[in-house]
């Protein structure tokens, strides 16, 4: 269930980083990448999906740990480590 | 002060920054070393080896054995194993002494055990900074006042963070590091502030004393006996004979059967017994306080219940906490992370180290910066630089070096956990030697790391060789946890190598850089 | 004024007079907590210090942030004196003037 959590923490930061300018044209450098914009509607409606997945990881992590404190903690260490992996794989593109 | 909040605000972080960058580097250091304090100690001690016995067949014999070896003793603790220290042990009072003795998986007890701090020495060291008394805890409060102030006024220098994600520059290291330090920075911002907002509160009381002191004659102390909830005193009148309980059993055995039944209905999870304490043995009106694990809860106070000794029924136990106690206990628990599960230690280990290396790579840039608009009086630059060196390479080759001392002691040789220490202490001390000895701090860099990348695989090489024992009956026995050190040193060793490598490519690159700007002689030779 | 006699000052009003101000303000905090929530002496004091942390923060930052020096020292120092000599009031908690 965390690594739900951590996969949803994912692909919401790359929607928010593909919302913006900066960002989208790097990802130009990716192929896969360059597919998943062509899928993406407007950078506003991007940033949407990015919150909302943000958002549905909470829920998820809050509805699958018994205990809501460990399941707060567990959220923002799998945060801290989603939002490293796409600053280094955004690092990584030319 | 400067022309606008946010330059003054970049000007006080700078300054935080550099002042007090050392010391919260040591103390962020071997405070993420202690989220593995037990596993620690556990590697430390080759005779605490995994332990596979159910909790009730453990406090059976505990009890057994209490009952034969500590039967006049007014108080008996039982200290159950947690997955990641294998520590049983049962303690009583004799007189003025207290006894501990240990168990292994086989019940064997034993109550000489391997003299050393363990795990406990860096976590001691972050609050104590091994100073005498409290004066430790006072400069490690302001450390953790320093630390929040730094990562608000680095919020705020970087404050568009929201509009803007950080990525990595590679093409020029001092780039690069900047961008590392601002993205580690927003990468802990949750972290640090929990974990030093939590730090200062675990001593908040003493930290301002003042209205404790006024209001209570004990200060402190008063404060605690009145928010702490406590047990009514024991009358302990009446002993307990044979015929009152358990069929003609002398000395007279406690219930633990009933008690651990009614745990068993409470408490769902599997090995949820940490401690057991009786109180008044031998007595009539002796009860029982049963603590939790704390794997359920984020507080650094677990649930306890209560029984009578030689009934087992349940009796009253402690009352609710304050909100305010228990928000400073929750605040506690989630610094000490007591609660978390393995992959969860490991994820807050890491964001520790990147705490870390956020406070390293904050004073190499301060450096860096000055040493490129050459205004930075020479003599505190070379201070720092070469200080920085000490208190991040230094500290590495300090820690691996009280592993080392202890894997080299004798098991036999008397104040070993003392020589350990010095160990720790002596190789900081030779780090600052060699770092103001080499006239460029880059080489000093370069050389620590690549002995503390040495030194890493020395301490595997040593455990494959003197302890090969140990490391067979663990794979026999399936104990992760000592095992897992073998290749945590390894990969720390890989790592270090390559930062060493890393360091030297560029003193080699520096070195080109400068002799391609001197003009060559055979040159001049020809224009004449 | 002279820079390093300018970051002097604020040091000092940051570091010791954001001390006393929190110290002095922890002795308020008790009493609001002990009389308008009702809490043991004891909780009071725990909260009141717990809170003066956080007057403590906002002094040492505003410290480095004001633009008059001078004029935020002698604040400082008028508004100690008046929580010090205004503390009967509040202190001990049981039985304040």
């Amino acid at each position: 269930m965390i690594t739900l959590v951590f996969l949803l923490q994912l692909l919401g930061f790359l929607c928010l980083m593909l919302a913006m300018n900066k960002h989208a044209k790097q990802a130009g450098n990716s192929r896969i990448l360059t597919q998943v914009l062509r899928v993406l509607p407007s950078s506003l409606f991007t940033k949407l999906i990015g919150w909302m997945l943000l958002i549905a990881s909470l829920c998820l992590a809050m509805a699958s740990i018994e205990i809501t404190s460990i399941a707060m903690v567990w959220w923002c260490c799998t945060l801290s480590a989603a939002l490293l992996s796409i600053a280094l794989y955004f690092s990584s593109l030319p | 002060m400067k022309a606008t909040f946010r330059k003054s605000m970049i000007w006080l972080h700078t300054y935080l920054g550099v002042i007090l960058g050392w010391l919260l580097f040591a103390i962020f250091f071997t405070g993420t070393l202690s989220y593995f304090t037990p596993e620690m100690t556990r590697y430390l001690m080759p005779e605490r080896g995994h332990i596979s016995q159910s909790q009730q067949s453990m406090i059976a014999h505990s009890f057994a054995y209490l009952g034969t070896h500590a039967g006049e003793a007014d108080q008996w603790r039982i200290a159950l194993p947690s997955e990641r220290s294998a520590h049983w042990s049962v303690q009583w009072r004799e007189g003025k002494q207290r006894r501990t003795v240990t168990f292994n998986n086989q019940l064997a007890a034993s109550e000489n055990e391997t003299e050393t701090k363990g795990g406990l020495f860096f976590r001691n060291f972050h609050y104590t900074l091994q100073l005498r008394g409290y004066g430790g805890r006072y400069i490690a409060g302001i450390a953790a006042m320093a630390m929040l102030l730094a990562i608000f006024t680095g919020i705020y220098t970087h404050r568009r963070f929201f509009k803007d994600f950080f990525t990595l520059r590679s093409q020029k290291l001092q780039k690069w590091t900047t961008d590392f330090h601002a993205l580690a920075g927003i990468l802990t911002i949750p972290f640090c502030i929990m974990i030093c907002l939590s730090g200062i509160f675990i001593y908040a009381i003493m930290y301002l004393p003042y209205t404790a002191n006024a209001n209570f004659e004990k200060g402190e102390r008063g404060v605690n006996s009145q928010i702490i909830p406590s047990l009514p005193n024991l009358a302990l009148t009446e002993k307990v004979t044979g015929d009152d309980y358990l069929s003609n059993v002398q000395p007279p055995v406690p219930n633990y059967a009933h008690i651990l039944e009614t745990i068993a209905n409470q408490w769902r999870e599997a090995n949820p017994i940490a401690r057991i304490t009786v109180e008044g043995v031998g007595y009539k009106d002796s009860r029982v306080i049963v603590e939790r694990s704390k794997a359920t809860t984020v507080s650094t106070r677990a649930d306890r219940l209560v029984f009578e000794t030689y009934t087992g029924n349940p009796l009253k136990g402690y009352d609710d906490e304050t909100l305010p106690a228990q928000v400073r206990r929750i605040l506690y628990g989630l610094h000490q992370a007591n609660f978390a599960p393995i992959a969860m230690r490991w994820l807050l280990f890491g964001l520790g180290i990147l705490g870390c290396a956020l406070i390293a790579t904050g004073n190499i840039i301060w450096v860096a910066q000055r040493k490129k608009s050459a205004r930075q009086n020479p003599f505190t630059l070379a201070l720092v630089e070469k200080g920085n060196v000490v208190a991040v390479a230094g500290l590495i080759l300090a820690s691996l070096s009280f592993f080392i001392a202890n894997k080299l002691i004798g098991y036999n040789v008397a104040g070993r956990a003392q020589f350990e220490v010095n160990a720790f202490f002596t190789v900081w001390a030779l780090s600052a030697v060699h770092a103001f000895w080499r006239a460029k701090a880059a080489v000093a860099w370069k050389e620590q790391f690549a002995l503390a990348s040495g030194l890493c695989f020395f301490t595997v090489v040593i455990e494959l060789v003197l302890f090969r024992d140990r490391i067979v009956n663990s794979i026999e026995n399936l104990d992760s946890v000592y095992l897992s050190f073998i290749p945590a040193f390894f990969i720390s060793g890989i790592i270090l190598y390559w930062a060493a490598k890393k360091i030297g490519l560029r003193i080699i690159k520096a070195e080109i850089a400068t002799k391609s700007t001197k003009p060559s002689t055979c040159v001049r030779k020809e224009q004449k | 004024m002279n820079n390093n006699v300018d970051i002097a000052l604020r040091s000092i009003a940051a570091i010791l007079g954001g001390y006393a101000v929190s110290a002095l303000t922890s002795f308020y905090f008790a009493f609001i907590f002990f009389h308008t929530f009702k809490q043991q002496e004891g909780v009071a004091i725990l909260s009141g210090s717990m809170a003066s942390y956080f007057v403590f923060f906002a002094l040492f930052i505003a410290s480095f942030a004001i633009k008059r020096t001078l004029k935020w020292c002698a604040f400082l120092i008028a508004f100690s004196a008046i929580l010090a000599l205004a503390l009967p009031l509040v202190s001990p908690l049981s039985n304040p003037l």
